[in-house]
C-alpha cells in the first residue's frame, strides 16, 4: 500500500507532503499504518470541504492498494475516525509538494 | 448562538443533507436575500434536521449586536474544537488577564473602526453584526487535543489557535491576521468570491489587502511623532523568529516571506502571471496565487501619493463590493481600473493600469462611463 498525503491551505497557505510505502516499512510500523488506514474508513473517493469556511487547512490523501482512493477534507469536515491517520501523516509531512 | 458546534460545521447532519445545497444558497449574490431565503426555509419546514443545519451555516444568520454598533464577543475554546466555547469578554468589559483574549478584542475593535471610519461600513454585514472570536481553539488528533496551528473564519466567526510554538505563535498576535479573517467575513456578505482557483485567490487577496490596511491605518493613528515605516508583511508577529522567515506573506515581494526554512520551505507565492500555480493543492492555490494581485495592489498604492487606505484602498473596497463571485484576476483588474478612472481620475487610473501590467495582466482600454444626459444638456 502506498499513501500520498498533502496538507495545504490554512491561513499561512503552507504546503507539506509525504509519501509512505508500507512495503518498505518495518513490520510494527507497517501494522500501525495499516491499522490507522482501516480505522479511518477511507474506502471511496470523495471531496468534503466547507464552502463557507475560509483559511481552513486542506488534507488530500491518496491511498493506492489494488485500487486507488483519493479523499480531500478540510480541518472542519475531517471525520473523527480519520484524525489519527491524518495526525500520523502530518507527523511525517515535510515542506514541498506544490 | 444556539449551542456549540465542532469548528462550527462538523456534525452528522451534514452527511444527511448535502452541505453544498445549503452552501450554494449561501453563495447567492445578495446577502440579505441569502439570509432571508434560508431563514424562511428553516421556518417553513418541519424537518428539524434542516433547522439544525441552518444553525450551523452561520453566515446566513448573523448575530445582530444589541445596539447595532460595535459589539465584540470573545470566547475561550479552552483548547478544544467546539466553537464558540465560553464567553470571556464582551463589549465594554475590562481587560482580561489572558493576552489572547485582549488581542482578539482589541484587533476586532481596530478592524471595526477602520471599516466604519474609512468606508462608513457598520461591521461585517454593514448592519452591526456582532464580531465573535474564539481564542485557544484546539484540534483533535483522534485521541486528544492539540493547540490549533491556524486561524480561520468558519462562516460566522473567527477561530484562533495558539500555534505550535515552533513555527507559529498564537494567531491573535498580528492585527493584520485578525483583520484578514474579518475581511473574509465582510466578503461573505458582499462579493462572496468562490473559494477556489482565481476567484478564491481574489478572496484571499482582498483579505490580505484590508488586513494590511487595517494595520497601517491603526499604526498611523497611534503614531504621535515619527511616521511608522510602511510594511507590506502579513503575519510578521505570528512567526517564531528565525533567519529563514520574516512573515507569512510579503505583499510587496511575494515569494520572499520565508526562504529555505527547514519547517516552512520556501514561500510559494508568485508575483507575476507567468509563474502562477496551476496545481490542485490549496483549492487551486488560493493562498499561493493571491501573491499576484497582492503585488498589483502594492504597486498601485505606492504609485499614488496618499495613504494606501485612501485612494487605492477605496478603489479596492468598491471593487470588493461589486465583483462577481466567480470573477478572475482580469475581472478584478478591469473593475479596479474602471473605478479608478471614473471616481479618482487619470492619475489613479494610470497607477492601477500599470500595476496590473507589471504583474502580467493587461486591461483593454475602455471608454469613460457616460453620464446619462439630462434635459437641457447638449451632447
Ligand atoms: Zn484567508
Amino acid at each position: 500500500m502506498k499513501i500520498s498525503f498533502t496538507q495545504s491551505g490554512g491561513f499561512a497557505g503552507l504546503v507539506l507532503s509525504c509519501r509512505i510505502d508500507t512495503a518498505v516499512l518495518e513490520v510494527t510500523e507497517r501494522e500501525t499504518v495499516e491499522r490507522l488506514v482501516i480505522a479511518a474508513g477511507i474506502e471511496e473517493s470523495c471531496e468534503c470541504v466547507s464552502e463557507t469556511a475560509r483559511d481552513a487547512v486542506t488534507y488530500e490523501i491518496v491511498i493506492e492498494r489494488t485500487t486507488q482512493v483519493r479523499v480531500v477534507f478540510d480541518e472542519i469536515r475531517l471525520p473523527e475516525e480519520a484524525r489519527p491517520l491524518v495526525a500520523y501523516l502530518k507527523g511525517h509531512a515535510r515542506p514541498g509538494g506544490v | 448562538m444556539s449551542g456549540s458546534h465542532r469548528h462550527g460545521g462538523r456534525q452528522p447532519l451534514a452527511c444527511i443533507i448535502p452541505p453544498f445545497l445549503l452552501e450554494r444558497m449561501a453563495e447567492a449574490g445578495d446577502a440579505a436575500i441569502r439570509r432571508r431565503a434560508v431563514v424562511d426555509l428553516a421556518q417553513a419546514t418541519a424537518i428539524q434536521a434542516v433547522r439544525d443545519l441552518v444553525r450551523s451555516m452561520p453566515s446566513l444568520l448573523a448575530t445582530p449586536s444589541p445596539g447595532c454598533c460595535r459589539e465584540r464577543l470573545v470566547y475561550d475554546a479552552r483548547g478544544r474544537d467546539e466553537l464558540p466555547g465560553r464567553l470571556v469578554r464582551r463589549e465594554g468589559d475590562r481587560r482580561s488577564k489572558d493576552p489572547a483574549v485582549n488581542e482578539a478584542y482589541d484587533h476586532c475593535g481596530a478592524t471595526y473602526d477602520f471599516f466604519r471610519d474609512v468606508f462608513d461600513r457598520n461591521s461585517l454585514d454593514d448592519e452591526g453584526m456582532s464580531l465573535i472570536s474564539s481564542v485557544h481553539a484546539g484540534e483533535s488528533d483522534g485521541h486528544g487535543y492539540q493547540p490549533m496551528n491556524n486561524a480561520f473564519w468558519n462562516g460566522s466567526q473567527m477561530a484562533y489557535g495558539d500555534g505550535d510554538g515552533v513555527v507559529f505563535e498564537r494567531f491573535t498576535r498580528s492585527l493584520d491576521v485578525v483583520a484578514h479573517e474579518l475581511t473574509h467575513g465582510v466578503q461573505s456578505f458582499t462579493s462572496n468570491l468562490v473559494y477556489r482557483g482565481e476567484s478564491g485567490a481574489l478572496n484571499e487577496h482582498f483579505a490580505d489587502v484590508f488586513g494590511v490596511l487595517v494595520r497601517q491605518w491603526s499604526q498611523a493613528r497611534a503614531a504621535t511623532t515619527e511616521p511608522v515605516p510602511r510594511s507590506w508583511l502579513i503575519g510578521a508577529e505570528l512567526v517564531v523568529p528565525a533567519p529563514t522567515r520574516r512573515a507569512v506573506r510579503d505583499m510587496q515581494r511575494p515569494g520572499t516571506a520565508f526562504v529555505e526554512d527547514p519547517l516552512l520551505g520556501t514561500d510559494p507565492q508568485p508575483g507575476h502571471m507567468r509563474d502562477r500555480y496551476r496545481g490542485s493543492a490549496d483549492r487551486g492555490g488560493v493562498h499561493i496565487n493571491s501573491g499576484i494581485p497582492n503585488r498589483a495592489f502594492v504597486l498601485a498604492a505606492e504609485a499614488l501619493d496618499d495613504q494606501p487606505w485612501e485612494t487605492a484602498g477605496r478603489i479596492w473596497y468598491d471593487t470588493m463590493l461589486e465583483i462577481p463571485s466567480r470573477a478572475g484576476f482580469e475581472d478584478a483588474a478591469r473593475i479596479t481600473l474602471r473605478i479608478a478612472r471614473d471616481d479618482h481620475g487619470a492619475d489613479a487610473a494610470k497607477a492601477v493600469r500599470e500595476a496590473w501590467k507589471a504583474v502580467g495582466i493587461t486591461v483593454p482600454t475602455a471608454k469613460k462611463r457616460q453620464r446619462p444626459q439630462t434635459a437641457g444638456e447638449t451632447a
